[in-house]
Formats: structure tokens, C-alpha cells, sequence
């Protein structure tokens, strides 16, 4: 397989990529695009407490400075630091670049979050069509709720069954009995919209570097589980996952 | 009636006592009621004064007052997203933080109002429960409520299934719970001499479909579904005056019909507290909620971002986070000088109960680090739990609910009441100013008083004809523009819809956002209630001065005996009516499928026109009748109330004058007519103080 480098030879390997795409959505500030720097193993994606306020960032394996494809479709090179700064009503999407294992194996693109007043025109525009799989992140202490329900509901239907559901901050609920019931009333109200329901503490996870019992205390074992069997059923490959 | 009644007395748990610690922590934040207070107590001893020397007519009008007075309770809403943290800020505001369930899964199901009283007895504590009448509960399971019309009207079958759904499992719910005739409780109450956590459990708390089976499972939420508020009476010493709190459901539930529960709520509350989680504040769901509350007047918003113990670090991220709702506000026309108080329900609750120590390793992190970056803002030398309750946010809500009833609707009750307080005085003055002439020999009556007791009445009739007309007059304006704004926002929408189909195609779904029509509408009840008001007041105005000359035309006193002064009307209430969700704002999901599903662009501006105008008819009905009918109500209650006043007098004045010279009547009047006047300039005398300050 060829990656790209430069330009050009992205383009050409745009045509050519079959790697499947997994889109990750949910509310903003929900752990995006820190979920998305977890998956990739570095500080890809810029992270704060309040919305970042990006256009979809579509990461690919390969190297070289991003790309930014505008409404019409022309792409231009832009460099990391401008990317913040661009007009989201005139960029479709963001192309990014990053030699990871799991991009060998998928595309990730990290969607802007719904429900961020500051946003409301940004429709997810075509970018969410081209996605073979969604990862939705929501908020542990507030699971699951109807500006959610009703945003899943709106994508195409046969991203239904290629849906993981992330409850995120998992550590914010403090005993066992709460963790359990949370993800009763979810597993209850979101019946048959997700292939699985996966808690996980992120900031934990990314705390836990290669050790493997806090990566499961964390529930990213799970996760990575979880995408393996997804991108396996997408046909895309038989390795096992790194995180 | 299968009115449940039980009748025991209370014992307080510690769950729900309030040690002294607390008690200061709460009445420190709420010390701006004190000045509240002050002037109830000096009205209280002017009531006390004219209840010493008021004849038959003035005591039955000083009771009525003076039970207005005992009446007034400053309330408090509090709205915001499910699982927001309403219920845990509530219960740490009042100093109890185990007296409503909270939990992890969204759980409040009803209006809980906790009205506390600092002068009644612990013994004294009672509850009650309302269920939902007959015709609401027949709304809500036959048509789904509103979500269910309006998926069915934008034919969101999907949607409407779900609701559907959501509204059998419910019934289900009850029959289980209730048994097979639960709905012969609808339209009841239950009361009960008592609350505690079981008994409110039992009406306000959802509970889990999927709970275990353990005991409390059983009866938690047995009546919830149906329950549709609760009253919570109880003394609690941390108040200086009468206070009601209000919990509602959070909005954004997936369970879509509590949503229509809570946006009822809140029509009639002066004062909000929209409660924000830390790590998403303020999304769209939110800034709709507070346009929602937001339609008359933004001073009376506070908005509470909760859960900051959930933030890392919250000394360097609650700047970034208040920045980022200041902007926001901006952008988006809120309200922008709503006041933003950041805290943790969580940490006060925690001190209240004095389980600080059992902080989880993050939140005690994030309280230690937050202490660090706070304490350089607060004085030296404050005791530990002060500095808590200070980071907690408590301290800063408390004080800033406080000075806002303070300023507006605690002060505007009782500045009305001191209002009427004034005039009655004045009513006595004059009588004892008759009689006292009358001893001296002067003429009276200047007519016969049969004929001017008739004139009043007719003079009385004329004001009342000539305010309704004026009103009427404000309403067919008020109908004509707001018709005049529906017509043109079809008419705009519909020549937006023909040019999308002809430049985009049938197939490109056409969206068109409503804010427009809000505002216009908004802008147009604005005007209504600006112009109204003023109409209202000229005309009471009027009725004083025209009575005023009426009495000195007719009795002969003092010129400026019969000064009275004019009730004010009310300030209309908020439209929040406007916030209710119509097709237009459901654009993302529901429209396109009801787009879909129409064939041709004539079709689609024919469907259109009645969708939306079956749609926003409620809202037009709403403004037109319900509103309308609070200012006019208002007004003719304000003029009712004067005009009795006043006939008190002069009924007073015509017994005298008809009193026979040297009658045993007259002699006795006149023995007291001395006390009289003393009681009543002291009572005068503290009235003016008080308005005095009051001015000042």
C-alpha cells in the first residue's frame, strides 16, 4: 500500500484507500478528540474544556501537512497551527496525517460535536456519508439524552448496526451500584441502536500507558476489543488492536 | 374521596434537622431578605395599629392585607438540562442534603416545591400531592401530549411510535403500580401532616424499570407517573423570610413528555436558576432554555454552572468556561447580564454533613486546587467551612437570589401592600377628621347622601366601563399586529419555500427558521404589555383623583384630606409561551421527513401554510386569551380593590352625617376620636419611614 507524503500523493491514494472509516460523534465536550489522541497514541487533536470548534478532522496513516478541502472541494495545504483559525462555514473537512497503528488498519474522523450553539450551521455536511462506522461518545453523569437520541436517529440507517456507544468519564460515577444502573437505563433506551455499549475513563486510559490491568480498570481493553471485532466484520484486517 | 389523610407528627431524622452550623452558612447568603423582613414586620405593627381603631369595614379590608402580607413567598425556579444537578444544588440550598432523591439516572419526575417558613413549628411540616386531572392525563396518553400532535402533524411516524411507546409503558407502569383503577386518582391530592424521604420517594421519584426487587423499589415512584407536583411545607430557621424553592424535571429527557411538565412550571416564576453542568456548558438545549425564560426581563436570571468538581482543574478552566458563556450569550442575543456563579452542589453537601473527608481522590484535588486559586479573593481568616461553602458556589447563589427578590418581586408585593396600607390610613384620617368638624358644628354632607352614595356607585360603573374599554382597546391592537406577524411570516416562508424548489429541486430538503416570528411576536406582546401598563395606570390614576374630588365636592373637609394614592398594575408576565417547540425548530430530523413525504411544490406551500399555522396557533390562542386575561384581570382586581376602599369611607362618612346631633353614636366617635388620631399618625408615621427607605 502506498501512503502518502506529499500532495500528490495523496490524492492518488485517496482514490485508492479502502480502509474503513470510523466517524467519532457525540455532543461537544464529550471526549472526541481526546478519545481520538487515546486511539492514535499522541496529542494528535487539540483538547478543552469547552467546544473546540473544528471541522471534521479526517486522520489517515501517512505523513505530511494537513490538507483542507473547502466546500467546493478544493484542497489546500494548510500547517497544524492555521487549522484552529480556519473558517469552519467554508471547510468541508480536514485531512490529517499520522504514521499510528490503528490508521493502518482504519480512518478516523473526528466530527464536530452536536449541540454547540456556536455551531449550528456546521452540518456534519457529506463527510458523515462517507463513514463506514460511528463511535458515539456521551457524557457518563448525563447518558444518553433526547438532543442525542434524536442526532443518532438522523444518521443513515445502515450506520446503525456499526455503532459502538461510549460512555465517557465513567470514573465520575463512584460505585458500583450507580455504574451498573447507568448502564441499565442506557442499555434500556438505546435498545438494538448500538452494536455495544463500552463505559471507559479516557484521562485513565491515557494515564495508563502500556500497563495493561489499569488499561482494563480504564476500559479501554474493551474498547480496543470492541474495534477490532468492528473493523474484522468491516473486513479490513485480523491483527490485534494497539492503543 | 379517596383522599389519602394522614395526620403524624414529623420527627425530624438527622437527614432532615439543620444543625446551627448550616443554618448560619445559609442565612449569611440569604441576609439581603433581612431588609425584606424588616418592613414586614413594621407593616405587621401598622396592621396591628389599624386593626386597634379601624371600624367594621377597615378590619375586614386591614385582615384582608394583612393576610396578603403573611402571604408573600419570594419563589424560586430551577431549570436545566436532566442530570444538570438540580435536585443535589436544591437540597444543599435549604441545608438538607438527603431530603429529595437524587441519583445517577435522570430521576426527578415532578414539580417539587419546598416552601420554608422560618416562623412556623417543626410540628406544623405537612406535604401534599397533586395528580393530574382527568383532561391532562387524557391529553397526554390519547395524543401524546404536544410532542405527540406535533409528530403526528409533521407525520413523524418513527417519532410518533416512540411516543407512543414511551406513553403505554407508562400506562403499564401504573397498573402495575397502582393497580388496575389507578386512574380513579386522577384530579386527587393526597395530604399528609409530615414528609420524609419515603413519602416523597414514593411521589416524585421516577424509579428504574429494571430495578431490583428490593423493598423500597416497591414503593419508590408507586404514584410518580401520575404525580404531577408536590408542596413541601417546613420550618426552617435559615431563612428570614417565607421562601419557595422549585425543582423541576430536567429537559432534554428522552422521555419527551416531562419536558411540557417543567416549560408549565416556569410561566409562573419570577426568578430562575439555570443550572449548567461544568463540562458542557451552556449547549443549544441550554440557550434555548434561557431564551425560554428570558422574554420580559434577563435581570432575573442566574445562571448556576454546577459539577465544577468534576473539572480538573478548575482554577484555570471556570475562567475559560465563564468566557466562553459570556460569548456565547453574546452571540446569541441572551441574556447577557444574567449573573454566572460557578460551584459544586456536590462539595456543599458534602460539608453539610460533614463527610468532606470521603471526597474522591479527583474531586478533592479539584477542590484543594481551586482553593488555592480562590483564596486570594476572599477575606483573611475565614473558618474552613466558610471557605468551602464559599468555593462551593452556596454562598454567592444564596446572596445573589436574595438581593434579586430583594430588588424585584419580594419589594414590588410589599411596596403594593404598603400602597394600600397608605390609602386605608388615609380613609380613617378622613372619618376622624369628619367627625371631629362635625362636633365643632361645621356642615357636612354637601347633598343629601342617599344621592351621593348613588352618585359613587354610578361614578364607579363609568371607571370600570372606561378602563374595559381601554383594555379592549390594547387587545385589538395587540390581536391586529400579531396577525399582521403570522401573515407575513407565511407569506416570506412560502415565497422562500417556491424559490428553493424551483433553484434547488424538489429533493434538497428547504428549511426556514422560525426565531424571526419569535421575535416579532415577542416585540409585539412587548408592546402590548408596555402600552397596557401605562393605559392601566393613567386610568387609576384618574380614578383617584376624580374620586378625590369627588368627596371633597360632596363632604366638607380639608382640601387635601382624600390624597389617595394609586395602586400600580403588575408587570406582565414573561411570554415564555413563545419557547414552546414547533416543527420549524425541529428542523434537523422531523422536517426532512415530513419534506419527504410531500409531492410537488404547490403541495408543499399549501401543507405548509396549515401546518404551521396549526402549529402556532396555540401560541397566537396563548398571547391572545391567557395573557391578555392576566394584565386585564390585573387591572380591574387593582381599580376593585380601590374603589371598596374608598366606599368604606364614604359609607363611614354618610353613617356620620346621618347621625343624629349629640347622639350617643356621636358622643362615643368623638370620645375616641382622639385615640384614633394618635394610633393613626404612629401608624402613618412608620408607613412614611418605610417609604422612605423604600425610596431611598
Amino acid at each position: 500500500m502506498v501512503y502518502a507524503n506529499d500532495k500528490a500523493q495523496f490524492e492518488n491514494s485517496e482514490q485508492t484507500s479502502d480502509k474503513p472509516r470510523i466517524a467519532v460523534m457525540g455532543e461537544f465536550s464529550v471526549g472526541k478528540s481526546t478519545l481520538c489522541n487515546l486511539l492514535l497514541g499522541e496529542p494528535v487533536l487539540p483538547t478543552k474544556v469547552t467546544a473546540t470548534r473544528l471541522p471534521p478532522m479526517w486522520i489517515s496513516y501517512g505523513e505530511g501537512e494537513p490538507i483542507q478541502v473547502d466546500k467546493q472541494g478544493e484542497k489546500h495545504p494548510v500547517e497544524v497551527e492555521q487549522i484552529a483559525r480556519l473558517r469552519t462555514e467554508e471547510t468541508s473537512y480536514i485531512r490529517m496525517f499520522k504514521q499510528s497503528d490503528l490508521l493502518k488498519m482504519c480512518d478516523l474522523i473526528d466530527m464536530p460535536g452536536i449541540s454547540d450553539p456556536n455551531m449550528a450551521d456546521i452540518g456534519w455536511g457529506e463527510v458523515v456519508d462517507e463513514a463506514d462506522a460511528v463511535i458515539w461518545c456521551t457524557h457518563s453523569t448525563q447518558a444518553w439524552r433526547q438532543s442525542e437520541a434524536a442526532s443518532w436517529g438522523e444518521l443513515p440507517d445502515d450506520l446503525r448496526d456499526k455503532g459502538m456507544l461510549l460512555l465517557t468519564r465513567f470514573d465520575k460515577l463512584t460505585n458500583e451500584r450507580d455504574k451498573k444502573r447507568v448502564i441499565q437505563r442506557v442499555e434500556n433506551e438505546t435498545a438494538g441502536a448500538f452494536r455495544g455499549i463500552y463505559p471507559i475513563s479516557l484521562t485513565a486510559a491515557m494515564d495508563a500507558r502500556d500497563n495493561v490491568d489499569l488499561l482494563r480498570e480504564a476500559g479501554a481493553e474493551q474498547l480496543a476489543r470492541g474495534i477490532v471485532d468492528l473493523l474484522t466484520e468491516l473486513g479490513a484486517v485480523n491483527t490485534t488492536a494497539a492503543s | 374521596m379517596n383522599v389519602e389523610t394522614k395526620i403524624d407528627t414529623y420527627t425530624p431524622s438527622d437527614t432532615s434537622s439543620l444543625d446551627s452550623e448550616s443554618v448560619n452558612l445559609i442565612r449569611q447568603g440569604l441576609s439581603p431578605l433581612e431588609d425584606l423582613a424588616e418592613k414586614r414586620e413594621k407593616l405587621r405593627t401598622i396592621f396591628d395599629d389599624i386593626l386597634k381603631v379601624g371600624d367594621r369595614a377597615t378590619l375586614e379590608r386591614a385582615r384582608k392585607l394583612s393576610a396578603k402580607l403573611d402571604a408573600v413567598e419570594p419563589a424560586v425556579t430551577m431549570i436545566g438540562q436532566v442530570k444538570a444537578g438540580k435536585t443535589s444544588l436544591v437540597n444543599a440550598m435549604i441545608g438538607m442534603p438527603d431530603l429529595l432523591p437524587s441519583d445517577v439516572n435522570p430521576w426527578t419526575s415532578v414539580v417539587t416545591s419546598l416552601h420554608l417558613d422560618p416562623a412556623m413549628s417543626a410540628s406544623q411540616n405537612r406535604s401534599s400531592f397533586q395528580f393530574f386531572d382527568r383532561e391532562d392525563w387524557d391529553r397526554l396518553v390519547v395524543g401524546g401530549g404536544r410532542i405527540g400532535e406535533l409528530a403526528r402533524r409533521a407525520g413523524a411516524t418513527l417519532e410518533l411510535e416512540h411516543v407512543g411507546r414511551q406513553i403505554a409503558a407508562l400506562q403499564q407502569k401504573s397498573r402495575e403500580r397502582l393497580g388496575k383503577k389507578f386512574e380513579l386518582l386522577l384530579g386527587q391530592e393526597h395530604d399528609y401532616g409530615y414528609f420524609d424521604n419515603d413519602l416523597i420517594e414514593r411521589y416524585v421519584c421516577l424509579g428504574d424499570d429494571f430495578e431490583d426487587d428490593t423493598e423500597t423499589s416497591k414503593t419508590r415512584g408507586r404514584f410518580a407517573d401520575i404525580t404531577k407536583s408536590a408542596q413541601i411545607h417546613m420550618q426552617n430557621p435559615a431563612t428570614p423570610t417565607k421562601l419557595c424553592i422549585r425543582d423541576t424535571p430536567g429537559v432534554n429527557d428522552t422521555f419527551l413528555v416531562r419536558e411540557q411538565i417543567t416549560i408549565k412550571a416556569i410561566r409562573g416564576s419570577q426568578i430562575c436558576v439555570v443550572v449548567l453542568a461544568a463540562h458542557q456548558a451552556l449547549s443549544s438545549v441550554d440557550l434555548a432554555l434561557l431564551r425560554l425564560i428570558s422574554n420580559v426581563k434577563s435581570r432575573e436570571i442566574i445562571i448556576f454552572v454546577n459539577r465544577i468538581d468534576e473539572l480538573a482543574d478548575p482554577a484555570s478552566q471556570v475562567p475559560e468556561i465563564r468566557a466562553n458563556i459570556a460569548a456565547t450569550l453574546k452571540v446569541h442575543q441572551g441574556p447577557e447580564d444574567a449573573t454566572i456563579i460557578f460551584g459544586s452542589a456536590l462539595w456543599a453537601n458534602q460539608l453539610i454533613e460533614g463527610r468532606l473527608t470521603d471526597l474522591s481522590g479527583d474531586s478533592a484535588d479539584s477542590l484543594m486546587k481551586y482553593a488555592r486559586f480562590e483564596l486570594t479573593n476572599m477575606p483573611t481568616g475565614l473558618p474552613a467551612n466558610e471557605v468551602i461553602w464559599n468555593l462551593s458556589g452556596l454562598a454567592s447563589l444564596h446572596y445573589a437570589l436574595a438581593g434579586r427578590i430583594n430588588d424585584g418581586p419580594g419589594q414590588d408585593t410589599i411596596a403594593a401592600i404598603m400602597r394600600n396600607a397608605r390609602n386605608l390610613l388615609n380613609g380613617i384620617k378622613i372619618s376622624s377628621s369628619v367627625s371631629s368638624e362635625r362636633t365643632m358644628g361645621a356642615p357636612k354632607a354637601n347633598a343629601d347622601t342617599a344621592v351621593i352614595a348613588e352618585e359613587y356607585d354610578a361614578f364607579e360603573t363609568k371607571r370600570l366601563e372606561a378602563l374595559e374599554d381601554g383594555l379592549r382597546k390594547q387587545h385589538d391592537e395587540f390581536v391586529d399586529r400579531i396577525e399582521r406577524v403570522h401573515n407575513s411570516f407565511l407569506d416570506r416562508a412560502s415565497a422562500s419555500l417556491v424559490n428553493h424548489v424551483e433553484t434547488e429541486g424538489e429533493d434538497a430538503v428547504w428549511k426556514y427558521d422560525p426565531t424571526g416570528l419569535r421575535m416579532l411576536l415577542r416585540s409585539s406582546y412587548r408592546t402590548f404589555a408596555k402600552r397596557s401598563k401605562d393605559m392601566i395606570n393613567n386610568a387609576l390614576s384618574a380614578t383617584v383623583e376624580e374620586s378625590a374630588a369627588f368627596f371633597e365636592r360632596s363632604f366638607s373637609v380639608p382640601a387635601d384630606s382624600f390624597a389617595m394614592q394609586a395602586p400600580e398594575a403588575s408587570e406582565a408576565p414573561a411570554p415564555v409561551i413563545l419557547g414552546q417547540t414547533i416543527a420549524l425548530d425541529l428542523q434537523s430530523n422531523w422536517w426532512s421527513k415530513w419534506w419527504k413525504q410531500q409531492k410537488g411544490a404547490k403541495a408543499h406551500t399549501k401543507e405548509f401554510a396549515e401546518m404551521i399555522a396549526a402549529e402556532t396557533a396555540p401560541i397566537f390562542e396563548g398571547l391572545r386569551e391567557d395573557y391578555a386575561k392576566v394584565i386585564r384581570d390585573d387591572a380591574v382586581t387593582l381599580l376593585n380593590e380601590f374603589v371598596a376602599e374608598q366606599k368604606t369611607v364614604l359609607n363611614d362618612l354618610i353613617r356620620q352625617c346621618n347621625a343624629p346631633e349629640n347622639s350617643g353614636y356621636q358622643t362615643r366617635q368623638e370620645a375616641r376620636r382622639q385615640t384614633r388620631l394618635e394610633i393613626v399618625e404612629r401608624a402613618s408615621a412608620t408607613l412614611e419611614e418605610l417609604f422612605g427607605e423604600t425610596d431611598g
